[in-house]
């Protein structure tokens, strides 16, 4: 039932969302229409040729039988559409039509079927067409496409019907207390899933569609009256600059119009959880759903941002500000871990207590290759894991972690090919690394990791900070959509503190939290 | 761009392999030294190195020795030490030092051309223990093996940490200690004596710590008294305990006390010493003063504690005792030794600069006819959770 109304709201949207296309690409602008032929037959003809007689292309013709008969043809991918309703909408109605209306030997008028339409179909919405260009994609976005023999102008009907995933529990960012509900592929199912949880007619959702041939459909979400427009143009100009073929996922689009390729670090956030972008949205925050991709891009984003996680605001503000320290430690632990190892075994042993030092010599005595090579191999063999942890199916998953686990690690520590403290040092900083709430700041992260890592061997503990001093420059000069990236530490705003780390206190006590520059004089 | 990135890799690649990177050292590449002993013979250092066997510290431990020494001659500790890698498979490393062990010959020789080296090296820290090993040789000292803590100069290191912290004879001297002291011109000073029981020979033996009674052993003795960079007399365990009182060192001791009634365990729990040099009639005097604090912890008399007077009396007692202990200690200071090694001269800096200026020349002859005054109190705080003993 909750499905049903969905897919009904889903309709009454996909109108909106071909009215609103403000800022469809005009780039590269070839496409000047080209007027249907007005003979059925070699529309059909075009038709077939033009989309390469594909197999699901299904031409259904068939004749209004009216004092003169006159042939049309109903167009449609199979699949996208509901043969029932085109059954329902179309055919029985063009019967009831033939007996109410009288029609003299005038021409048959397309016009004529739309006002007959309009009020007999309710819930199907109607467009003229009145070029090949509209009418290939209206098809392949799911509408059916009614040809009338001698009429230049066509018709599309929404009787679409595609069959997606209903929606699920969040498998990412699952969390203990809060809503389960997470985005999934469809991109209306996404929208309502916002609009449910935000009833507020400020809410824009603007549709663009970018890629020349996938012809994705991205929306663009925003509260009017609190969202920055600059970030908001400047998001729109990104857009409309993008040229590229396909768009396949939301990453892709976070690639396009993201800050800056050669920076490491995420400038674009993603979620699959309908609350937190709600909660985004009213901070002031753009959201961007991509169709076909089960996460929603938010912007700008700042670093902070990457370590919030929707459950924060859930529980208690002072153990989630505990909680988020512990995120912020587990960062520079995972940041920085094997590279201090590193540095103090092979630099500065007079660094290491005594006693430890005797246990670490002891531990390194079997082993025959340098400290950089030891670290250098557990931890391309823990990535190695990782990675295939992730591929492998679900029932195998578990048969590798333990063989990872058991029969890699203790058996290099059998064989003297690592030091136990090492192999301790690696499973913490995987584990550190996972502890960040945005899978794409971990991704950073391990990457990050083995620069250090380099450094260390190379300078020590000196190389370390050196790179960490280079690190902090560039975080710092890095920017979101002109808000800097390490806003509100730098440049410090201290009313906003609050929602950062240690400072995330509670709503209710202290008043709203704004981390934007919005425009906040109306709210 | 694609062709920049590709170099650094490569030359980020090579770093694996070029490991010896300046200042940079392996660890198995290391010999962690844990305590050095120095004797002479005739003109030359004798330097011992007590190395950690690394091996026989971890699982596969096959039974050895868990430290070796090794010991190599020179003209300056550095050649001595730089010469040990003739005999030792890696490099020394001297960060770890916990001890540095004087053999007594060399400690009554003077102990001035050796500390040089360990202040100018970047290596050693200046916070290990200096002892000068009683009745034998450093080398004899360091050969020894001990049981429970298996590397000797950790035994001896963590003995002497806890017995300054426990018992008031013991007073550790570290390099930085000595070498504030050095930094006065009468160049006096104290430091810890360790002693041998038993054969030394036989204490090197891994069988010496495969018994419950190991037959050679390792403890600590009291202070020994350095007048300018020699090592001159040593001091008795109730000179030590005052030297430690007046230098407000006890942070934990016990008397025993004899008492009309028998005996008492006093314990201290709280020293607060003070020197105090004062002007009477032209001439310095300086002014001892010791309020310690404790609980009456052990009582084999039938004493009775709930009695006021009975403890004014102890109190008295205890008092009596702290001060008989203090004069022992400015006799010999005074009297015996004629040596400031107990530091009046740091005060009297102090306070009376132009006075100490006029005499630091002759400080110890000056030091040796101050006249010293004792003001010790003792207070008992508690008699633990009994009141009288019960037999």
């Amino acid at each position: 039932m909750k499905l049903y109304i969905v897919l009904h709201i889903f309709k009454v949207h996909t109108l909106i969302k071909y009215s609103n296309n403000k800022f469809i690409r005009l780039k590269r602008g070839v496409n000047v229409a080209i007027p249907l032929n007005n003979k059925l037959s070699e529309i059909i003809a075009k038709f077939k040729i033009d989309l390469g007689n594909s197999s699901d292309l299904v031409i259904r013709n068939f004749s209004i039988e009216l004092e003169i008969n006159i042939d049309a043809a109903i167009i449609y991918i199979d699949g996208f559409v509901d043969k029932d309703l085109i059954q329902t909408t179309l055919l029985d109605n063009i019967l009831i039509y033939k007996k109410n209306i009288q029609v003299d030997n005038k021409l048959f008028d397309v016009e004529d079927l739309i006002k007959f339409f309009k009020y007999s179909v309710g819930s199907t919405e109607i467009k003229v067409i009145d070029s090949y260009k509209d009418a290939y994609s209206s098809l392949l976005s799911g509408l059916s496409i009614i040809v009338i023999d001698k009429n230049d102008k066509a018709l599309a009907l929404d009787c679409k019907d595609i069959k997606g995933r209903p929606v699920e529990e969040a498998t990412t960012q699952n969390v203990i207390r809060g809503a389960k509900e997470a985005f999934n592929e469809s991109l209306r199912i996404n929208t309502i899933l916002i609009r449910k949880r935000l009833k507020d007619s400020k809410l824009r959702i603007e549709t663009t569609i970018v890629g020349s041939r996938t012809k994705t459909d991205v929306a663009i979400l925003y509260l009017d009256d609190v969202v920055d427009k600059n970030v908001l143009n400047e998001l729109k100009n990104r857009l409309n600059r993008v040229d590229t073929e396909k768009i396949l996922e939301g990453s892709n689009v976070e690639e396009l119009i993201g800050e800056t390729q050669y920076s490491i670090f995420p400038t674009i956030d993603n979620t699959e959880r309908p609350d937190t972008v709600v909660a985004d949205l009213v901070e002031g925050r753009i959201a961007l759903i991509v169709d076909g991709t089960p996460f929603a891009l938010v912007l700008p984003a700042t670093f902070n941002k990457f370590f919030q996680s929707a459950e924060d605001y859930n529980e208690k503000f002072d153990i989630s500000s505990a909680i988020r320290t512990l995120r912020f430690l587990s960062f520079f632990i995972a940041l920085l871990t094997p590279s201090i190892l590193l540095a103090l075994v092979t630099f500065h042993q007079e660094m290491i207590p005594t006693p430890l030092l005797i246990n670490l010599v002891t531990q390194r005595q079997t082993v025959p290759f340098p400290a950089l090579i030891e670290i250098l191999l557990m931890e391309i063999v823990f990535e190695i894991l990782r990675e295939a942890a992730i591929r492998l199916p679900k029932n195998i998953g578990s048969t590798i972690s333990i063989v990872g686990a058991i029969v890699l690690g203790q058996a290099t520590i059998e064989a003297g090919l690592v030091s136990p403290i090492l192999l301790i040092t690696v499973a913490v900083t995987g584990i550190a690394s996972y502890i960040a709430p945005s899978f794409n700041m971990s991704l950073s992260v391990r990457i990050i990791r083995f620069f250090f890592l380099f450094a260390a061997s190379f300078m020590g503990l000196i190389g370390i900070f050196v790179l960490l001093i280079m690190f902090i420059l560039h975080i710092a000069s890095l920017r979101s959509f002109g808000v800097p990236y390490m806003s509100p530490l730098t440049p410090i705003r201290t009313k906003n503190l609050r929602d950062i780390n240690l400072f995330q206190l509670s709503q209710s006590i202290f008043g709203k939290i704004k981390s934007l520059k919005t425009n906040t004089k109306r709210r | 761009m694609i062709k920049k990135i590709c170099i650094i890799l490569l030359l980020l690649n090579i770093t694996c392999l070029l490991n010896s990177c300046w200042g940079s050292k392996q660890l198995s590449q290391l010999s962690i030294v844990t305590a050095l002993g120095i004797d002479k013979n005739e003109d030359k250092f004798v330097v011992t190195a007590q190395i950690i066997n690394a091996l026989e510290n971890s699982k596969y431990a096959g039974g050895g020795a868990p430290v070796s020494t090794f010991t190599s001659e020179g003209d300056t500790i550095l050649e001595a030490v730089t010469k040990l890698s003739i005999r030792l498979p890696q490099k020394t490393y001297l960060s770890h030092l916990r001890l540095l062990v004087f053999g007594e010959k060399f400690g009554h020789s003077g102990i001035k051309e050796s500390l040089d080296f360990f202040e100018r090296h970047p290596e050693p820290r200046s916070d290990f223990f200096v002892v000068l090993s009683k009745d034998s040789t450093a080398h004899d000292f360091l050969k020894v093996l001990t049981s429970i803590e298996k590397i000797p100069a950790n035994k001896i290191y963590n003995s002497l940490y806890n017995a300054q912290k426990f018992w008031s004879a013991a007073h550790a001297v570290t390099l930085f200690d000595l070498s504030q002291d050095f930094q006065y011109p009468m160049r006096n000073s104290v430091m810890n004596t360790v002693i041998i029981e038993g054969n030394p020979q036989h204490g090197a033996s891994i069988n010496n710590i495969r018994t419950s009674d190991p037959e050679t052993r390792l403890k600590l003795g009291y202070l020994a008294v350095i007048k300018n960079e020699k090592v001159i007399d040593f001091l008795t365990e109730r000179e030590s305990a005052a030297y430690n009182a007046v230098n407000g060192t006890i942070h934990n001791s016990v008397m025993s006390l004899k008492i009309s009634e028998g005996l008492l365990n006093y314990e201290v729990k709280f020293v607060h010493a003070k020197i105090i040099p004062y002007i009477e009639n032209n001439q310095l005097k300086i002014k001892i003063k010791i309020d310690e604090t404790g609980n009456i912890s052990e009582v084999n008399s039938n004493i009775n504690l709930t009695d006021p007077d009975n403890i004014k009396k102890i109190e008295k007692v205890i008092a009596n005792d702290s001060e008989s202990k203090l004069k022992e200690l400015f006799q010999k200071a005074q009297d015996e030794l004629q040596c400031d090694f107990i530091g009046i001269y740091n005060t009297i800096h102090r306070s009376y600069p132009k006075i100490y200026r006029d005499h630091v020349d002759e400080w110890d002859s000056f030091f040796a006819n101050i006249p010293v005054e004792y003001d010790v109190t003792s207070r008992i705080n508690t008699f633990g959770i009994i009141k009288n003993a019960t037999y």
